[in-house]
């Protein structure tokens, strides 16, 4: 069999476009069949893997041989420089209403650890090997963060980017999973970092101090599967929405909000779990997000002072209430929502955002559409776009 | 850095502008910005300051250099601040959005810049 170059050079021109790298894919059809390069495949490889880098203006070429296994697929495939080794596809992460993680077929899975008995007898090998190849950002290491950092370890996690600016207050104590009096005044990444270290000494743990409106930082957060939203900024949720859409990484969002009388009674509990996939509302259509708010926090404290003089920018810094049974509650929900897209134990169709009223001892949940003309809609041709210039199409401070 | 769309935006209707930033803000200055008739001058440089988060969190307000005043004279309301940017002296034109006026993530400067020539053509008649 030849295939005419007709066929798929239009497509070189599309990833130039883009400033994509195009996969030369084809199947090994049949359930018994191996995804592996053939002498022929090798052949091919050689004949137009030039052509390829040439049309589509990078220096890459890459390919992918996918065959078809019961109720899933195999795949081997690698991404090839000019002067460098072919560096192998090691594992499919699929995002979507559910998401999946599907090893390469040269890539088996170690055994499980005993460990992880009681879960897999829950969820099975699979969702747990799942787990343990997951790399899991989490923003925000405050009552949430770290209650969902400790969840996840413990379910079997073990790669890890934590984000946090902050130090560790005599008031967190009372809140943060791991944290001890002798750790105030420590970063709290690395007072989470410490935890998870101590549950597993073999995780990979990366502790960003800084905030994820650094650009820096939220590249970071490109390379991980998933991400936990458990910042209480404005800001750093427009960020976390952004990168839900270009990059295709599932957004676990989550947020308590208590509302107390003057006299300190508590009035409300609300907590929020909303998860950013494609086809769904951002957390801007959504309007979780206070931009006016967003566009305070980012400015110099110079600046945010005069305009907060002049009235004409809402004044930040006030101390919110919060206790420790609702941060866990929300994490808890919010690591759930993961289990529940890896594993489709709910119904159908799955609702993208869950509301809990703890106050009326209540729960609701809702979909809701992408809006029009928006970025997380389908039709703005934003999803997986990847890296832009600037990152994430949006102005970052210097 | 302006997103892609802005910058396209602006050089497609033949503006001159440069960008910069100072103190977190994406500075863009638009050279020889030609103002609606009724004002004491044909053009002057137009300074929009942009958030970090721009284009989901909104601009405010705008600056022009040299000050504009009406032809006849009168000054427009909310524009007597004389502020410092870029070692330049602005005259601000304090102008905020209401909530949900600015369309986040949707809006882009090519409507904040419609935005600044309706409001322009706006002060001819009604400066106060
Ligand atoms: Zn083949
Ligand atoms: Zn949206």
């Amino acid at each position: 069999m030849t295939i005419a170059s007709e066929g798929y050079v239009r497509f070189l021109g599309e990833a130039e476009r883009l400033g994509a790298v195009p996969i030369w894919v084809h199947t090994h059809p049949g359930e018994d069949s191996w995804p592996k390069a053939s002498r022929w495949d090798n052949e091919v490889d050689k004949q137009i893997a030039d052509l390829f880098r040439l049309r589509s203006g990078t220096e890459y070429y890459s390919m992918l041989i996918v065959s078809p296994r019961p109720r899933c697929f195999t795949f081997t495939g690698y991404l090839q420089s000019e002067s460098g080794n072919p560096v192998p596809f090691g594992r499919a992460w699929i995002v979507g209403d559910r998401i999946a993680s599907v090893r390469a077929f040269d890539f088996p899975a170690p055994p499980l650890h005993a460990a992880f008995d009681r879960n897999v007898r829950a969820f099975g090998g699979g969702i747990q090997q799942t787990l343990a190849d997951l790399c899991v950002g989490i923003v925000g290491c405050g009552g949430t963060g770290s209650a969902v950092a400790e969840q996840l370890v413990r379910l079997g996690v073990r790669d890890f980017v934590l984000c946090d600016p902050d130090q560790l207050s005599a008031s967190n104590v009372t809140r943060v999973f791991g944290s001890f009096p002798t750790d105030i005044g420590r970063d709290k990444v690395d007072v989470v970092a410490a935890q998870l270290a101590r549950i597993a000494p073999e995780a990979e743990i990366r502790a960003n101090k800084s905030m994820i409106t650094s650009e820096e930082t939220a590249r970071e957060l490109c390379e991980c599967d998933i991400v936990f939203g458990c910042t209480d900024d404005n800001a750093g949720r427009l960020v976390l929405s952004r990168l839900a859409t270009y990059f295709l990484t599932p957004v676990i969002d989550c947020g308590v909000l208590l509302s107390s009388g003057a006299g300190g009674q508590l009035l409300g509990i609300d907590g929020r779990v909303t998860t950013l996939v494609p086809g769904q509302a951002c957390l801007v259509c959504r309007g979780r997000i206070d931009t006016k708010r967003a566009g305070t926090e980012l400015m110099t404290p110079g600046e945010r002072k005069r305009l907060e003089e002049e009235g004409y920018a809402p004044a930040l810094g006030r101390v919110e209430p919060a206790v420790v049974t609702f941060t866990t509650l929300v994490a808890a929900t919010a690591v759930s929502e993961l289990l529940e897209r890896l594993v489709g134990y709910g119904p159908e169709p799955r609702p993208s955002e869950i509301l809990l009223r703890c106050h009326d001892r209540e729960i609701s949940t809702n979909l809701q559409e992408p809006g029009p003309r928006h970025y997380c809609h389908p039709d703005s041709g934003k999803l997986g776009l990847g890296v832009t210039t600037p990152f994430l199409e949006q102005t970052w401070p210097q | 850095m302006l997103p892609a769309n802005d910058a396209t935006g602006l050089t497609e209707r033949g503006i001159t502008y440069t960008v910069s930033t100072e103190a977190n803000m994406t500075c863009v200055v638009l050279s020889g910005y030609r103002l609606p008739p009724g004002y004491d001058r044909e053009q002057a440089d137009l300074l929009l300051r942009l958030n970090p988060g721009f284009p989901d969190v909104q601009p405010d307000m705008w600056w022009f250099d040299p000050a504009i005043r009406l032809k006849d004279g009168r000054a427009v309301k909310a524009t007597d601040v004389t502020e410092h940017h870029l070692g330049r002296t602005w005259q601000r034109w304090s102008r905020h959005f209401d909530a949900g006026q600015w369309r986040s993530g949707t809006d882009s400067l090519e409507s904040y810049l419609a935005l600044i020539g309706r409001e322009l053509e706006r002060c001819v008649q009604h400066p106060n």
